[in-house]
């Protein structure tokens, strides 16, 4: 069914959700998890200083990825990792055309009762563009702010 | 596992009901095909959203409860034979009111594990005019939402 899934992720509770979910359905298929970090170049500008700030999300991105691929491994299920770095949506994109990619997984934020912001927006826009299935999954799953 | 998958009679719906066949047939899982009649306004149209005022007038429709009813009646008989025709036997669902609030309510109290729905893949000028379900389920959601294009 799902042989390569993908979770992008930036170290959040909705990305670690994701997770969670991804673990579980590569479990299930006997699947490869892979994890991207992408450094956001739009977020860090372009002003002095910008090299050692690329190098330094860099870094935080490859800690992140790494954690992810453990917590992967740890379950069982194999893994990769990688860091790449543009716009976080297209890079997302281009990763699963590259590497095959037949699910990708993604958090929403779960802040029940502003509905309108519940999606982030780059998962709004990969659920948007993507040509393969998009699985969202909340991180936060209080279920009395449910009711209404 | 239980999941639920959202049928309005589109190709997206038919692409998301056939993902979800494949994923619930390999999984052992149990299938449901939900669809809510929603009489209010209707979107008679196909794959590309309207493109001009005259088109919205053609397609975007109010009907009678019993005929969108009988409609989503048919759709839903649709769907569980298409399942069948691929080998999986799934229940179908009549729901009543805005899918966006009314599919997730229902798989959420029902207990199922995740809900799957086809989405047109408008650019984001679009989707702000017409709205998307598959936003709507994935935003109201509490369940794990696949997405299917």
């Amino acid at each position: 069914m799902y042989e390569d899934i993908l979770v992008p992720t930036d170290g959040s509770a909705g990305a670690s959700a994701a997770l969670a979910e991804a673990i579980e359905l590569a479990g299930e298929f006997d699947a490869t998890v892979h994890s991207l970090y992408v450094v956001d170049l739009a977020s860090v500008g372009t002003e002095v200083g910008t090299v050692d700030l690329v190098e330094s999300f860099e870094q935080m991105g490859e800690n992140t990825t790494e954690a992810a691929a453990t917590r992967v491994r740890d379950a069982g299920v194999e893994a990769t990792e990688e860091v790449a770095t543009g716009s976080p949506h297209r890079e997302i994109l281009e990763y699963a055309d590259d590497n095959g990619i037949d699910l990708i997984v993604m958090g929403t934020h779960g802040r029940t009762g502003l509905e309108r912001y519940l999606l982030g927006s780059v998962t709004e826009k990969v659920v948007r563009t993507a040509e393969v299935p998009v699985l969202t999954v909340r991180a936060d799953e209080d279920e009395s702010d449910e009711a209404e | 596992m239980r999941f639920a998958v959202a049928i309005d009679g589109s190709a997206e719906s038919d692409r998301a009901l056939d993902h979800a066949v494949e994923m619930a047939s390999a999984a052992g899982a149990e299938l449901t095909a939900v669809h809510s009649v929603d009489p209010d306004v209707y979107d008679a149209g196909g794959a590309d959203p309207p493109s001009d005022r005259s088109e919205y007038d053609d397609r975007l429709v109010v009907e009678s409860v019993d005929d969108a009813e009988r409609r989503g009646e048919r759709l839903l008989d649709d769907a569980v034979e298409r399942a069948g025709d691929a080998g999986l036997d799934i229940d179908a669902e009549v729901l009543y009111g805005d899918p966006v609030r009314t599919i997730p309510d229902f798989a959420t109290t029902e207990g199922y594990d995740g809900v799957f729905v086809g989405h047109r893949g408008l650019s984001e000028a679009q989707e702000r005019v017409l709205g998307s379900v598959a936003k709507g389920i994935v935003e109201r959601s509490s369940l794990p939402v696949t997405v299917v294009r």
